[in-house]
């Protein structure tokens, strides 16, 4: 028996929730207004949190894609405190500390991080940044503190890449968001370690909404990078976050994540960057959990020579629908984008890669690649691939390629053939297949990347 | 061979039964139907080839529901050219165990027309091969929007089909859509899909440029070399013929 | 001497269709056999039901390799008691790093073969490999690139050798059944194969070609024609083989 992931460890361990008695369910102005209260915001921030409620009231579901009519809206949680923000690691509560032992967190930020701001449930509980970043004007904070601290930053730029009348689950988003990470990195700082937050989902019927919101102004650089896991429970759960990214002129930016919410979550988050002139964005993704997956970070190229690269890698195992993909606007001449995709399927789980390039018609000499492969490692899954691709510019160059397959039989065969054994020389080709998004992540979400995908490969998951 | 001629649609919906090797040639010059049905059966073990030409009648839209069943161990091979006329097409393909169904689409559009086709094939039964070939060319305001979905059902182990569009926009108003869907459920399939949206990459231009040709003459080229690659796949010489003589109405034979 | 490998009676079939029938053979340790034969006669069929390939079926028959019956082992059980082939043409796997791959490979047959082993570390096992590779002329860059993607006909070759080096095989089979062959990569082959042999290795060697016995000497050679040993001689059968072809083999 292979070593337990950290991540499966701590869906095993669900941590006691008592404070969710006092929490309610469903939504409705009272309870957007409790939240808004509880957190003490200022006048702005509730306006805009009853503009989005009544948008969500209006909204229907999205009409394509995976079936959400299980999902039952009125039966969320949608907004619960879990416990008071804490400065330093030797403060956080025990039972969380566990949580994140298991999660690897702390050795983590000793070798790699730069700083950890973790999220348990819908209140930030660690926060922590390296003080010469502070010294430099970086700003990493929990959400809920920069509306307090920051509130013309944050009135600036909250929502305005993802506004609430993009789809109903922003909307949602819009009216309960809680928590979440709040970074701005001032023009020309150049940030070489990732900094980190981790989100958790730990009670029943618990929704997450956490809000991340990231200003890189000119010429800075940075690399942010997120877990999310979610221990299991029988109550669909529903996430709705929501990350807006702005990469300013001549900024570089990389937004990693590796999801692997728990196998009855829905996974309905929304992820936007607006890149200017000279500035690039990349998307690295890793999709493990949930029942149903619909993510499709975007990337809308508004500056001339913006580029953006989407690299991601779904899981899907028993009973998951992994609907992922990528979007790309191109507002601006010479803008270029960069897409590959990775897809597994497996014991009757379904991938679907759902892309979408926009090319406008003002935007001259655009230069788009697509690659999509996907694998099924049994007779029981799906694949499916459906790439949009929308061209108003006649300078543009669009090549899209995608494969879908199984794992050869010659290639294992060979592979054993010199000792190794199946499930070894499986793994190996997958870990191979994935590979040119993994070798994107920092050693530690890597093989933890690849310890997910042998859980999932050995069964032991789901 | 046989050979059935049409050019007349029915009014009312239709369905063609094809139960003996044939070429079908049906080509759409004069006036319009109204919005119809039309199914196509090809019966087990039949071999078919299939020319469907519509060309540029009036500003009215081509409307037309149609659906293709291919038997047992029967082949189809389509060569459809789409020219200059507005159309909205739904077309439906259903192949069964062994088929050999090949479909071979050329749009071409011009002014302000618009085209518009939705097409799902399924693949429904193991051993059968499916290939995809689209070209697109979108000039002045027109626009081509192909939303092509190949599908191998559970059922349909041992398939191999490969999806591939190319398109170019010879005009900066000009606009395409595409999405080359594939959906796999058996493992044991070959899929593979591609396609590609440019126009001549600037140092094509220039190289012919240089060799004296002006952009009429390069865009005249250009069709002209991939009318011929259609062409040249069409199973007989009197319809190659017959096509290129149809195609050079939409050219400036140079 | 002991038999190392004793092939008894051996009837395989692939897709309801029967490829190898009462198929005999026995190898000495030490010695080089070659079996060739005309296309079709079932040569790439045996050497993967050696290896233990899962897509045939093996109806009759025993496979005994260093004395145990290895006739339903598994790929790798086969590799750790000592059963190497070397590749016409190995697969190129994406992704797998070769280093990653050889170190691992390298880890489980040497641990499995003698508990007692101790593993080295990834830096020690980078030495051992540094070493082998300088001896076979591979550029070292080549050990941390996905396996065989992109390598040419002869660097694949090199790769096999490496590893016929590097596990220590009791047995070598050596496919080079296709057509199209490589003179460069075959040299490669060749000078490898004997020197494994001269250090007591035993060589099977299945090939259509004469060709490349003009590299390596076998002590024994084998015709084998639809799915069976016809003839076993010496090296005298060759010329026969150059001079005729198979036909005087075929009844």
């Amino acid at each position: 028996m292979a070593k337990q992931s950290t991540i499966q460890q701590a869906w095993e361990s669900k941590n006691s929730a008592p404070y969710l008695k006092s929490s309610r369910r469903g939504l409705d102005e009272a309870l957007v207004r409790e939240i808004s209260q509880n957190k003490n915001e200022p006048e702005w921030m509730l306006e805009r949190r009853l503009q989005a409620l009544e948008l969500y009231k209006t909204m229907p579901k999205p009409a394509w894609g995976p079936d959400l009519s299980k999902l039952d809206l009125a039966s969320i949680t949608y907004y619960a405190k879990a416990s008071e923000t804490e400065n330093t690691w030797d403060e956080v509560p025990e039972d969380i500390k566990d949580t994140f032992t298991k999660l690897g967190i702390p050795q983590a930020e000793q070798k790699f991080l730069a700083g950890v701001g973790a999220q348990y449930e819908s209140t930030t509980i660690y926060h922590n940044l390296k003080q010469q970043f502070k010294d430099q004007g970086v700003i990493f904070e929990d959400m809920d503190v920069a509306v307090q601290q920051y509130p013309d930053l944050v009135k600036k730029y909250f929502m305005k890449a993802v506004p609430a009348n993009l789809h109903k689950f922003a909307a949602l988003h819009g009216a309960v968001w809680s928590g979440g990470t709040f970074l701005y990195i001032p023009a020309g700082v150049k940030i070489d370690l990732p900094l980190q937050a981790y989100f958790r989902m730990n009670a029943k019927g618990m929704g997450q909404f956490e809000h991340t919101l990231m200003i890189i102004e000119d010429g800075a650089q940075g690399h942010y990078i997120e877990g999310c896991s979610a221990p299991r429970y029988g109550v669909d759960s529903l996430h709705a976050g929501c990350v807006e990214i702005y990469v300013k002129s001549s900024a570089r930016f990389r937004y990693s994540s590796v999801e692997s919410w728990s196998k009855d979550a829905y996974n309905l988050n929304t992820k936007r960057a607006i890149v200017e002139a000279d500035a690039h964005m990349e998307w690295v993704g890793g999709n493990f959990g949930s029942h149903v997956t619909m993510l499709y970070p975007c990337s809308v190229l508004v500056g001339e020579q913006a580029s953006a690269d989407h690299l991601g890698l779904a899981f899907a195992n028993s009973g998951q629908i992994q609907d992922t993909g990528a979007k790309v606007i191109h507002l601006a001449s010479n803008t270029s984008s960069n897409i590959v995709m990775k897809s597994l399927s497996r014991g009757g789980g379904q991938s679907i890669y759902r892309g979408e390039i926009d090319i406008k018609a003002r935007a001259q000499n655009v230069k788009v690649s697509v690659n999509c492969d996907a694998l099924l490692l049994d007779a029981n899954s799906k694949s499916m691939t459906i790439p949009q691709m929308k061209i108003a510019n006649n300078t543009a160059t669009v090549a899209h390629e995608a494969r879908c397959g199984k794992i050869s039989e010659t290639e294992i065969f060979y592979l054993r053939s010199r000792g190794l054994s199946k499930e070894e020389a499986e793994t190996m080709i997958v870990n191979g297949f994935v590979e040119p998004i993994t070798r994107e992540l920092p050693l530690e979400y890597a093989v933890e990347m690849n310890r997910m995908l042998k859980l999932e490969m050995e069964g032991s998951v789901g | 061979m046989k050979e059935i001629i049409i050019t007349q649609r029915p009014e009312k919906n239709k369905t063609l039964i094809l139960d003996q090797d044939c070429l079908v040639f049906e080509h759409l010059k004069d006036n319009l139907p109204d919005k119809i049905n039309t199914e196509i059966i090809v019966k087990d073990n039949v071999k078919v080839d299939y020319i469907f030409v519509l060309e540029n009648i009036n500003d009215k839209v081509l409307l037309e529901n149609r659906v293709i069943r291919l038997g047992l161990n029967s082949r189809m091979h389509n060569y459809y050219f789409y020219l200059d006329q507005n159309a909205n097409i739904n077309l439906n393909t259903y192949i069964d165990t062994h088929a050999d169904f090949q479909h071979q689409v050329l749009v071409l559009t011009e002014t302000s027309k618009l085209v518009y086709l939705q097409e799902n094939h399924n693949f429904l039964y193991p051993h059968a091969y499916g290939k995809f070939r689209l070209w697109a060319i979108a000039k002045d305001q027109s626009k081509i929007h192909i939303d092509s979905m190949v599908s191998v059902k559970k059922s349909a182990k041992n398939t191999e089909v490969s999806h591939n569009q190319r398109a170019w926009l010879l005009h900066p108003e000009a606009k395409v859509e595409l999405v080359p869907g594939l959906s796999v459920e058996p493992d044991e399939v070959k899929a593979s899909h591609s396609a590609k949206i440019s126009n001549l990459a600037c140092e094509q231009l220039f190289y012919l440029q240089s060799r004296g040709l002006n952009q009429e003459n390069i865009k005249n080229l250009l069709y002209q070399s991939i009318f011929q690659l259609i062409l040249n796949q069409l199973p007989s010489e009197v319809q190659k013929e017959n096509l290129a003589n149809i195609l050079k109405k939409y050219y400036v034979n140079q | 001497m002991s038999n190392l490998l004793e092939v008894k009676n051996l009837s395989v079939e692939i897709n309801e269709q029967e490829i190898l029938r009462d198929l005999d053979l026995k190898i000495e340790t030490g010695t080089l056999h070659v079996v060739m034969g005309p296309n079709g006669a079932g040569k790439s069929t045996l050497s993967n039901v050696l290896l233990g390939h899962p897509n045939f079926k093996v109806n009759t028959g025993q496979i005994l390799f260093a004395g145990q019956d290895v006739t339903n082992l598994s790929p790798e059980e086969r590799a750790i008691l000592g059963l190497f082939m070397s590749w016409q043409q190995p697969p190129e796997i994406d992704g797998v790093a070769l280093d990653q791959f050889l170190f691992l490979a390298y880890k489980n047959i040497f641990s499995a073969r003698d508990k007692a082993w101790i593993a080295p570390s990834v830096f020690e096992f980078s030495e051992i490999l540094k070493k082998q590779a300088e001896s076979l002329k591979i550029k070292p860059e080549l050990l941390k690139r996905s396996l065989n993607v992109g390598f040419s006909g002869g660097e694949k070759k090199k790769i096999e050798m490496l590893q016929l080096s590097l596990f220590n095989p009791k047995l070598a089979i050596l496919d080079e059944t296709d057509s199209g062959l490589d003179i460069d990569a075959l040299k490669i082959v060749a000078e490898n194969i004997n020197m494994y042999h001269q250090n007591k290795g035993t060589v099977l060697l299945i090939t259509h070609y004469p060709q490349i016995l003009e590299f390596i000497k076998p002590d024994f050679v084998h015709v084998m024609v639809k799915g069976k040993i016809v003839t076993t001689g010496g090296e005298e059968l060759i010329n026969n083989i150059k001079q005729t072809g198979f036909s005087s083999f075929i009844k």
